[in-house]
């Protein structure tokens, strides 16, 4: 990728753009969240406005941990544009084909004792994302292109529907 | 993350303070799980300083939630934050544990 740091975004503002390299481990998913956090926070995301686009991090390099990698280690890479109306964010990794965005979604309307512990985090990225891409790249890489509206574009959007 | 845990009348008021994320999940679901063991069947956990929480943290929601059922115990989730509480929602979790906007209301419950 080689968008320049100063190119307009779709509101106007800047784009501060960053990329990171982690090894896929779930002892490297902390400082990487922490460090995205800081870049958000740095681009004037509250951790409110943030919370999403880390958990849609967390969620999705968590999946490819756990069941991308069974025999060899890998690398997962996050790359990261925003304005300050909205998160595009990209996750790379060389693990096994695995599409999140077409996983069953979970049945939420059983009560405590049938709930099952798990299989939640996919649909919090889905409903929590205005654009959830997969595609399997020719270079034997899953990739997946996520889109988030900050809180304050999401308001000032309703606020314009409503005038 | 942190925890906190307190007295209250008949309820153990719990307060996880950060993150309840992958990597820190399982040490909050220890700290329950030793809560509980002790005796506690009523639960007030006070999110009122928790600023993240993904799947990982549900899901500890979620089993201490079916432990206490089994003991005819209850858990109270009290002040979450905003983005937490939409997560909560988002899961369907608001439909089956009580979401209440302060720790006061929460050991009244």
């Amino acid at each position: 990728m080689n968008t320049p740091e100063n190119k307009a975004g779709m509101d106007g503002g800047p784009v501060r753009r960053q990329e990171w390299r982690v090894p896929a481990r779930m002892d490297g998913l902390t400082g990487l969240l922490a460090k995205v956090e800081a870049f958000l926070e740095a681009a004037g995301w509250s951790l409110a406005a943030s919370h999403p686009v880390l958990l849609a991090i967390e969620e999705l390099a968590t999946n490819t941990i756990k069941y991308g990698y069974p025999a060899a280690a890998g690398t997962l890479e996050v790359v990261l544009a925003v304005t300050a109306a909205t998160a595009d964010l990209t996750l790379r990794d060389d693990g096994m084909p695995f599409d999140p965005v077409t996983a069953p979604p979970p049945d939420l309307d059983q009560p405590v004792e049938d709930r099952p512990i798990g299989g939640l985090g996919l649909h919090l990225v889905r409903r929590q994302s205005a654009s959830f891409v997969y595609r399997r790249l020719a270079t034997g890489h899953n990739e997946v292109h996520l889109i988030f509206h900050s809180l304050a574009a999401t308001l000032k959007s309703g606020f314009q529907e409503l005038h | 993350m942190t925890v906190t845990e307190n007295r209250q009348g008949t309820a153990t008021v719990v307060g996880v303070q950060g993150r309840l994320d992958a990597v820190t999940s399982s040490e909050f679901e220890k700290k329950l799980l030793g809560i509980m063991d002790g005796g506690c069947r009523k639960l007030v956990i006070d999110c009122s300083a928790l600023d993240y929480i993904s799947s990982a943290g549900l899901r500890v929601f979620l089993a201490a939630a079916k432990h206490l059922k089994n003991l005819q115990g209850s858990i109270v989730v009290a002040a979450p934050l905003a983005q937490v509480r939409e997560i909560f929602d988002i899961a369907g979790f608001s439909a089956i544990l009580p979401i209440l906007p302060t720790v006061a209301e929460a050991t009244k419950e």
